[in-house]
């Protein structure tokens, strides 16, 4: 049943964003779908839809320069890394030289609020000397970053995320395991703000190629399911047996020889 | 005579487009000599305030038959001589206005005091300071107006309709820089020279200190220490406040004075209130309105004080009137409560001390602040727009509090990680490298 319910979940959230295609979409990756007890789990924010043309007429149309958003996720099933969680999306700057700085902040229990601002030119034609020091973000959100007339990146990473399941317990304490976490996390972002080279949020476009007011931004949810106790139990007495009856022919070879 | 006015009414119908802020050629037939300075009569369509037609002058220019190019500002009149020619050649009909180039670059008690024209050939005490001025009776007079203070001048004909020519007024009033009219009288004129516009865009007083401009009453009221609180009734305080202890040895150098609540003058520095409330008012006109603000005091009471800022409660010195700490100098930094526009400093002073108000030897206030404007993105007023800056502005964004206009770089009016892109194409150096 509760299979059946993660899979709903997860087809959902793809209708959904099915539905809201035509806008700029932070869309939510996790490195598996279950993640059992002990384990770590990461998850990849990406970014795609900056480069859109609406039936409508109206666009998106911008390369991206700077975002903040905050990340939900069930702070009773998972505990958030931050050591492992260093590994963000090199199309804004590699932050280790100093071409980007980010931040990531957990003032709430389940809400990460991360943010990146790129301390990149935007081209090497916009720029001013002495500022003029590649990589560029023309160039970083290419598919060919050595090409900058090859086309823009369909989606491109922005962070990714770590996180731990932790057993609900003290590991090798007689009490262990004294309470099993399980059910299902969602996984999701709100106050997304992203910002254009120039400073602004990025915004739609009418026609013409004038701003007419902020690109909607969408996330489809996505649901993790960390297994019940039993099945885990299970498990844990099945290696138990295992191991047991294993040490039991070992003991009955050396009694016999 | 007759030529000024034949120039001047061919130059009335020059037409002004105020939306034009950049430099522009003026026709050089369109102006007239005098002195050696080229001068010339805008008619703004729909009327103008003073930034209008100051920033409208300020982006013209005039090029002379052998070249010479002459700057434009806003007429500044400094000889009786020119003062005619001006009002001879540009003033037409009663109640014509002119916008001159003379603005309170700070507006505190006196609305005689800091005035300055934009070239700044003059700056002080209009009144007492310029070496010329040509006032109307009672102006400066900063009138009650739906505009707000004036701080800005005009020439006038101060005459009805059908007022005998000989008679009319052409002195100086003080008018509201937003009041863009009326709109079929208002003009200004433009003057060409090499001085150019130097108008400064900071109206704080770079120093505010503690002295008889301050108002000051011994009575608390509700809201005393709001800007919204009209203090007109209250009086000056009394200023210097007799004191056997000299400022200097408190705040070295100072020009602050000891200051109480005294209205007749009386005391001998012993026998004052034993509670005494005081305000200053100032303006704060950071050009644009998201430049970050600057604010330091130095103070010290006999015995006990709190130093409000626009309502909130910026500090308290509470420790009584023990000799040992009664000289302490405290040194508070207000920058976070300043704000654009209007801004009131307010300091309720306690003898003996706030936790029990008495009559305990002597009562004073000594007060000290160093205001300033600084450069947009420069959080830490250090001359360079660096990785620091960026870090104070991302603490800011990711804090939950409000949020002052000056980390609103994009003007959008939100604070969130667009202006932190913003702030980047402020740096000094690449990559936010520090200017060392």
């Amino acid at each position: 049943m509760k299979k059946m319910l993660l899979l709903f979940a997860l087809v959902s959230s793809l209708v959904f964003a099915t539905s809201q295609a035509f806008a700029i979409m932070i869309s939510l990756e996790p490195s598996k779908p279950k993640v059992y007890a002990g384990q770590n789990i990461f998850v990849d924010i990406n970014i795609s839809g900056l480069h859109e043309t609406f039936s409508s007429g109206n666009q998106v149309d911008s390369l991206l320069a700077a975002f903040s958003l905050d990340f939900l996720y069930n702070p009773s099933l998972l505990t958030f890394l931050p050591f492992l969680s260093t590994d963000w999306g090199p199309h804004l700057g590699d932050i280790p030289s100093g071409e980007a700085v980010r931040f990531v902040d957990e003032f709430t229990p389940g809400v990460l609020s991360l943010g990146l601002v790129s301390l990149l030119e935007e081209s090497a034609t916009s720029c001013v000397d002495p500022f003029c020091i590649p990589p560029y973000l023309n160039n970083l959100q290419r598919v060919d970053s050595s090409d900058p007339t090859s086309p823009y990146l369909d989606t491109f990473r922005l962070a990714t995320l770590g996180f731990y399941a932790p057993y609900g317990g003290n590991p090798g304490m007689p009490s262990w395991p004294s309470t099993w976490p399980s059910g299902s996390t969602v996984f999701d972002t709100t106050n997304v703000v992203l910002s254009d080279p120039d400073g602004f949020e990025i915004s739609l476009l009418d026609a013409s190629g004038n701003p007419i007011g902020p690109a909607p931004v969408v996330t489809p949810f996505i649901a993790v399911k960390v297994p019940e106790p039993a099945t885990i139990a299970l498990m844990s007495l099945g290696l138990f047996g295992i191991n047991f009856s294993r040490k039991n022919r070992q003991a009955a070879h050396r009694g016999c020889c | 005579m007759e030529k000024h006015i034949k120039l001047a009414l061919a130059m009335t119908v020059v037409p002004a487009i105020l939306a034009l802020n950049c430099a522009h050629a003026f026709p050089l037939d369109a102006t007239v000599e005098f002195n050696g300075h080229r001068y010339a009569k805008v008619v703004p369509l729909g009327g103008a305030t003073w930034e209008q037609a100051r920033a409208n002058a300020t982006g013209e220019t005039v090029t002379l038959l052998d070249g010479t190019v002459l700057k434009g500002h806003l007429v500044t009149i400094t000889s009786q001589p020119e003062q005619d020619f001006v009002s001879s050649t540009f003033l037409m009909a009663s109640w014509q206005q002119l916008w001159l180039g003379g603005y309170q670059f700070f507006v505190d008690s006196g609305s005689a005091d800091n005035w300055a024209w934009v070239t700044g050939e003059e700056i002080g005490n209009i009144s007492a300071d310029w070496a010329y001025h040509f006032l109307d009776t009672g102006q400066p007079g900063d009138d009650p107006n739906a505009f707000g203070n004036e701080d800005a001048l005009r020439m006038l004909i101060n005459g009805g309709v059908g007022t005998p020519p000989g008679t009319l007024n052409d002195r100086w009033h003080d008018f509201t820089r937003q009041d863009p009219g009326p709109a079929s009288l208002l003009a200004y004129v433009i003057e060409f020279d090499d001085l150019g516009d130097n108008f400064s865009s900071m109206t704080a007083p770079p120093t505010v200190v503690s002295g008889s401009h301050w108002r000051a009453s011994d009575t608390i009221e509700s809201d005393w220490e709001t800007i919204g609180f009209d203090d007109s009734s209250w009086s000056f305080a009394h200023a210097p406040y007799p004191n056997i202890t000299p400022v200097t040895d408190l705040i070295p150098g100072t020009n602050a004075e000891y200051m109480w609540y005294d209205p007749e003058s009386t005391s001998n520095g012993k026998q004052g209130p034993i509670e005494a409330f005081f305000r200053y008012t100032f303006n704060l006109d950071p050009e644009p309105r998201n430049l970050p603000l600057f604010g330091n005091v130095l103070l010290n009471a006999d015995d006990d004080l709190e130093f409000y800022v626009n309502g909130q409660l910026v500090f308290a010195d509470d420790d009584g009137d023990l000799p040992e700490t009664v000289d302490l100098v405290h040194a508070v930094d207000f920058s976070d409560y300043l704000t654009a526009g209007i801004n009131v400093l307010a300091i309720r002073a306690v003898d003996g001390s706030l936790a029990s108000p008495r009559d305990w030897v002597y009562e004073r206030v000594l007060v000290e602040a160093k205001i300033a404007i600084g450069t947009l993105g420069d959080f830490n007023n250090d001359s360079c727009v660096d990785r620091t800056d960026l870090d104070i502005l991302l603490a800011r964004i990711r804090s939950s509090g409000p949020h002052s206009v000056w980390f609103d770089i994009n003007e959008d009016g939100e604070v969130n990680i667009a202006d932190a892109r913003k702030l980047v194409l402020l740096f000094s150096n690449p990559r936010g490298a520090t200017c060392d």
